[in-house]
């Protein structure tokens, strides 16, 4: 009853000059794509940030409360009651750098973790490559850690803290940080269509190792063996980095910036792999 | 502009379930597994670091004397004593990125001898799922994992040219399979051995065609420069003299044992399964350069697992990748999942490995080495153990202890050394060599802290070095 | 150029009643016990359907719930995947599935058409010049910076379908969308649909609106529980289809009322032709009187209650004229035996050209119980050749 149609993908002519024309063809179709995907990204990201803050009576400054109010907390408790120290840096800045950074990566995490379940109408109808949709949301919390990174400055300003030039690396070290995020916000977001209660276990893991990061302490002083492991970790090695090169003006442990690089490399392509793997069932679980 | 979309399923064997993320993120995964329990050890001291110690100076050497520079433990050019001209692109960046480069280049070029391994499972019509067990079996292969998870070695960089030779091979491209034998003698005369291997796999797969004839003619040029030119006792590299290999009988020795035999045991199983016996000529290139390694192990080897066997994997590899070719077999989810298991369990053998030697043997008095190493000077010779050597930072001037002769240490040469530790490479007699120094008003304390010294020569003694 | 070829296409979804939705379930799961080992489920939502849509063509897709068809077309809009078998779409498509287009509830009207148009890469510029023809057509000024979570269902749909037209689509992929909004603007979206029709652009259309189907599309297919029934031009695919669905409803009898009135069982057709001025004619002249005759018999031997329908309809099946006692409210007895009927139209004005006529059987509470489609043929002569469809009695005045 049905007439089968028999299918076949063009395959290169022969030729070498046209199998490169096709090829330049492919690539040239390949990165308009990505432009546009690039630019979809980009306005999700933008318009989270938007209706986020406007439908929210203290609007934008919620990106720069959030950290002072944790920042004077844990300042409080650790460095009044603990009296932790982290000479020659005042604690208190110490203290918000470690949170502006941390926070960064996992408000990141936990707002990707619901972005592909959250936005299940969107999904149902229309097409477009899923992972947009994590990218969009950790760059939307990029945009809020710029903001708070404004509050970072003013308080080193406020306390006299001597910085370095080699704060110049910050960008740098941020790309890091920024691809470690996506390649676990993938991961996440992933497991999350599949599995609902992914959201809990992943705001449990989140405080876990934040405790297990050099966030709210030294590792300076730390027994070598301790240090090594809790570097090891690479968010806690990349927080140290940025605390280096802001305020030592150099790394201190430069061998696990190698650390660092290789699980974020790692991280980043096995949480696109897991989520293209996972991505065919979005539809139909959901 | 119309857009052209192919909806396909998803279960089809296309170039991206072989070459895909999933590809790279293996890739990765190996690379950050191995880089961080490189740094981990390092960080610890616990660093093997022997030859590693000899390649970060051999690296200095170069950049502050130009590539003429001189070995400090042979007679002659350090490039022509090893052969390994790649080696100098590596000089720079090393200099500049410290030893973390050094670990970090030699496991990407590991890992990335995974990709031509699914280049020719694919080639050879493997599902995509055996093609990454076949990865996974090159990976986690005790003799590479040995070879160079804790040390330096340029040889082990040619483990991924010999692959993509092996995959030139397959399509027949001659430019490429002479490429990559160029590239080939560019990891210095320890690859010679390889080398031959590859032309002779050539020769058995193609017969006297004008590829292998070009290999031939390539290698053989490259023999008699080493041989003639550089002067390299090239015969002895191949076949060093007939040696007792004193296998050192631990668990690890077994355990790592246990796992490099997995090649064997799936074709066997492959067999099995099949019911069909299918003996790939290739397995005579593996089993003769193992014979030759094994035969003529030198006296200072503890174990048949170092980076001289790590060449050999590529050999033992595709005589698998054949054999499954031939017997054309497909096995269940639950077998291949089995099977990795099994091959991860590598891993566990690693760590245990890694607990036995890192956590529980290692210097507990870090914290004092690390304080000793900022009394070091860098402007003279130092001498140190090779676990401590590494944290000396890439300088022209280290030598391990163990090749400390009293007799031609130059005047200033520092010696770090901590009595407490013992880095299992340096000999008693060089031990008892430092004693007498220390009591011979030679030297001069300089640093002294829970069993942690750091001594100077004074200028008087010894004749000048280097002269 | 904008052609879709669905070639073979599968699709499996796994029914796996166990299969753990939380990680706290995956961790209980994890504890061996005796649990009876439910093997998946394969269901088939699709088997082997293919398809060969060219340029410019329109095509609709028939079927019942549940048979597949939103299945379809999730693959060719590639939000699922296939199982097997493979899709080549080329040409930019432009689809509106289940009510309304891929919204963000928390967006504005205004700023879901910009995601929208940059999901399909149409740039910012282009659309904001379109804009307010979008908003026009979707007829919601008042609320396009509202977020879409305030919407109606209608305003849901109607935004969707303007933006759905608006990118300048090369394929329109439409889903039972026009059942939302009101007559009105359902009128005007298959107006629209039509323009854009002419304008070459290829339709796919799954609506339960077969007559709109049999009218507009050039070819059909028929899909019955992932399987493809028939396929070829819509006349002969509604027509099996509407057959089926008649077999269905005899084929399962509600309750016991059916059963005194069962459609095979129960009435003959027995002859039925068309008489204009006492003669019983095959063609008639546009203006004449017209009456057609039935001779039905009721087979059961019991007095029945009933209604019948009589439509006129051109070969293409755009109904032009149809008169039912349902609608007007008279019920008709069927003593047991023979009964003639018939239907007299004073003047029947078509224009030139072939029609026919079906006849259809309702129960007494307007359920569809048989349908004789196409029992008349019946050629209509006219003096003018006038386009159209009727020829209305007319004249000129000169003043």
């Amino acid at each position: 009853m049905s007439k089968s149609i028999r299918l076949d993908e063009p395959s290169p002519e022969s030729g070498p000059v046209k199998i490169r024309v096709r090829w330049m063809e492919r690539w040239h179709k390949s990165f308009h794509q990505l432009g546009i995907w690039a630019e979809l990204t980009r306005n999700l990201a933008v318009r989270d940030v938007e209706t986020r803050y406007k439908h929210s009576m203290l609007g934008l400054y919620w990106a720069i409360i959030n950290p002072l109010v944790t920042a004077a907390i844990f300042g409080f408790v650790f460095g009044v009651i603990f009296h932790a120290s982290s000479k020659p840096i005042p604690y208190v800045v110490f203290m918000l750098t470690g949170i502006t950074f941390w926070n960064f990566f996992a408000n990141g995490v936990m707002s990707a973790v619901g972005s592909i379940s959250g936005n299940a109408a969107l999904l149902a109808k229309i097409y477009f490559p899923r992972i947009v949709l994590p990218t969009a949301s950790v760059l939307a919390r990029f945009i809020d850690f710029m903001f708070s990174l404004l509050v970072l400055i003013v308080f080193i300003f406020i306390y006299h803290t001597p910085i370095y030039w080699s704060s110049l690396w910050i960008p740098v070290i941020l790309v890091l940080q920024v691809f470690f995020t996506l390649g676990i916000g993938y991961l996440v977001a992933a497991l999350n269509v599949l599995y609902r209660d992914v959201n809990q276990l992943v705001g449990l893991v989140l405080l876990v190792w934040m405790y297990f990061s050099p966030v709210m302490y030294p590792v300076t002083h730390l027994k070598p063996s301790l240090r090594s492991i809790l570097l090891m970790n690479p968010m806690g090695s990349l927080l140290q980095m940025e605390r280096d090169v802001i305020f030592t003006g150099h790394l201190q442990y430069p061998l696990f910036a190698w650390v660092a690089l290789t699980w974020t490399v790692f991280v980043f392509f096995a949480g696109i792999s897991l989520f293209r793997r996972i991505e065919p069932l979005f539809a139909e679980v959901m | 502009m119309t857009e052209s979309i192919w909806i396909r399923p998803q279960t089809e064997y296309r170039d991206e379930q072989y070459f895909g993320v999933g590809m790279w993120s293996r890739v990765f995964a190996y690379l950050a597994i191995v880089v961080s329990a490189q740094v981990l050890r390092w960080s610890l001291y616990v660093s093997h670091g022997f030859d590693l110690g000899f390649y970060q100076q051999a690296l200095a050497a170069w950049v502050e004397n130009g590539f003429q520079a001189q070995s400090t433990y042979f007679p002659g050019g350090i490039l022509q004593h090893n052969g390994a001209w790649l080696m100098t692109l590596l000089a720079y960046p090393a200099a500049v990125f410290g030893t973390g480069f050094l670990f970090v280049t030699e496991s990407l070029a590991v890992a990335l001898g995974y990709i031509p391994i699914i280049k020719m499972a694919k080639i050879a019509k493997l599902p995509p799922s055996q093609a990454a067990l076949l990865g996974v079996l090159y990976l986690l292969n005790p003799l590479v994992i040995a070879g160079n998870l804790y040390d330096f070695h340029m040889s082990v960089l040619a483990a991924p040219l010999l692959l993509w030779g092996m995959v030139s091979l397959l399509e027949s491209k001659m430019v490429p399979f002479a490429g990559f034998l160029v590239l080939l003698t560019g990891m210095g005369n320890h690859v010679s051995l390889a080398a031959i291997l590859l032309v002779t796999l050539a020769l058995m797969m193609k017969g006297i065609k004008p590829l292998t004839l070009v290999g031939i003619v390539l290698v053989g040029l490259w023999i008699l420069v080493l041989q003639h030119y550089l002067r390299t006792p090239i015969m002895s590299w191949m076949f060093p003299p007939k040696g007792q290999l004193q296998v050192h009988e631990s668990l690890r020795v077994l355990l790592y044992g246990a796992w490099s035999v997995a090649p064997f045991v799936l074709t066997l199983f492959m067999f099995l399964k099949t019911r069909r016996l299918y003996l790939s000529p290739y397995w005579l290139l593996p089993l003769i350069g193992l014979a030759i390694h094994i035969l003529s192990a030198s006296p200072a080897q503890t174990s048949p697992f170092d980076q001289k066997s790590t060449l050999l994997v590529p050999f033992l590899i595709w005589p698998v990748i054949d054999t499954a070719k031939h017997l054309g077999m497909s096995w269940s989810k639950r077998e291949h999942f089995m099977m990795k298991l099994a091959l991860i369990g590598m891993l566990g053998v690693m760590t245990l490995d890694f607990y036995h030697s890192a956590w529980r043997v290692r210097p507990q008095n870090t914290q004092v080495l690390t304080e000793a190493l900022g009394h070091v000077s860098n402007h003279d010779w130092v001498y140190a153990q090779n676990n401590v050597l590494p944290h000396l930072g890439i300088t022209a001037q280290e030598i391990p202890l163990s090749r400390l002769k009293p007799k031609t240490i130059p005047p200033g040469a520092e010696i770090v050394w901590d009595t407490q530790f013992s880095d299992k490479t340096t000999p008693a007699f060089v031990y008892a060599d430092v004693k007498n120094l220390l009591h011979s008003h030679d030297v001069r304390v300089i640093f002294q802290k829970s069993g942690v010294l750091v001594l100077q020569l004074r200028s008087h003694h010894a004749q000048n070095h280097g002269a | 150029m904008a052609t879709i070829v669905v070639d073979q296409v599968w699709k499996q979804f796994l029914l796996r009643r166990d299969r753990a939705d939380s990680v706290g379930q995956l961790l209980t799961r994890m504890i061996p016990k005796r649990r009876p080992k439910t093997p998946p489920e394969p269901f088939w939502a699709l088997r082997d359907i293919s398809l060969d849509m060219p340029a410019g063509t329109s095509f609709g897709i028939v079927g019942n719930n549940g048979s597949g068809k939103s299945t379809l077309l999730k693959i060719l809009t590639r939000t699922m995947s296939p199982t097997r078998g493979h899709v080549h779409i080329e040409g930019r498509v432009s689809a509106l599935i289940e009510l309304g287009a891929g919204f963000h509830p928390d967006f504005t009207g205004r700023e879901n058409v910009y995601l929208n148009a940059s999901i399909l890469g149409i740039s910012r510029k282009d659309i904001e010049r379109k804009m307010s023809h979008i908003v026009d057509f979707a007829e919601i000024h008042a609320f396009i910076d509202t977020p879409v979570k305030y919407y109606s269902s209608g305003m849901n749909a109607r935004l969707g379908f303007s933006v759905a037209i608006s990118v300048d689509p090369e394929i329109l992929i439409v889903d039972e969308v026009l059942a939302v909004g009101d007559e009105a603007f359902q009128q005007k979206c298959m107006d629209r649909i039509f323009q854009m029709k002419r304008e070459g652009t290829s339709i796919l259309l799954v609506s339960h609106s077969l007559s709109s189907i049999e009218r507009l599309m050039d070819q059909a297919i028929w899909i019955n529980q992932g399987v493809m029934q028939k396929s070829g031009s819509p006349r002969e695919v509604v027509l099996a289809y509407r057959e089926s669905m008649l077999d269905q409803n005899t084929a399962e009898p509600e309750d016991a009322q059916d059963e005194s009135l069962d459609a095979n069982e129960t009435m003959r057709l027995q002859k039925a032709y068309v008489t204009s001025g006492d003669k019983v004619v095959e063609t008639v002249l546009s203006g004449d009187p017209l009456s057609v005759m039935m001779f039905m018999e009721n087979i059961t031997g019991r007095q029945l209650t009933g209604h019948v329908g009589i439509a006129i309809r051109r070969p293409d099946g755009l109904e032009i004229a149809s008169f039912s006692t349902v609608l007007d409210g008279n019920p008709l007895t069927f003593p047991a035996g023979q009964r003639r009927l018939s239907l007299n139209l004073s003047q029947l004005y078509l224009t030139h050209g072939r029609y026919e006529i079906s006849i259809t059987l309702y129960d007494e509470n307007g359920r569809r119980l048989k349908e004789w489609p196409g029992a008349i043929d019946l050629k209509v002569q006219s003096l003018t050749m006038s386009p159209g469809l009727l020829v209305l009695p007319h004249q000129w005045v000169e003043n």
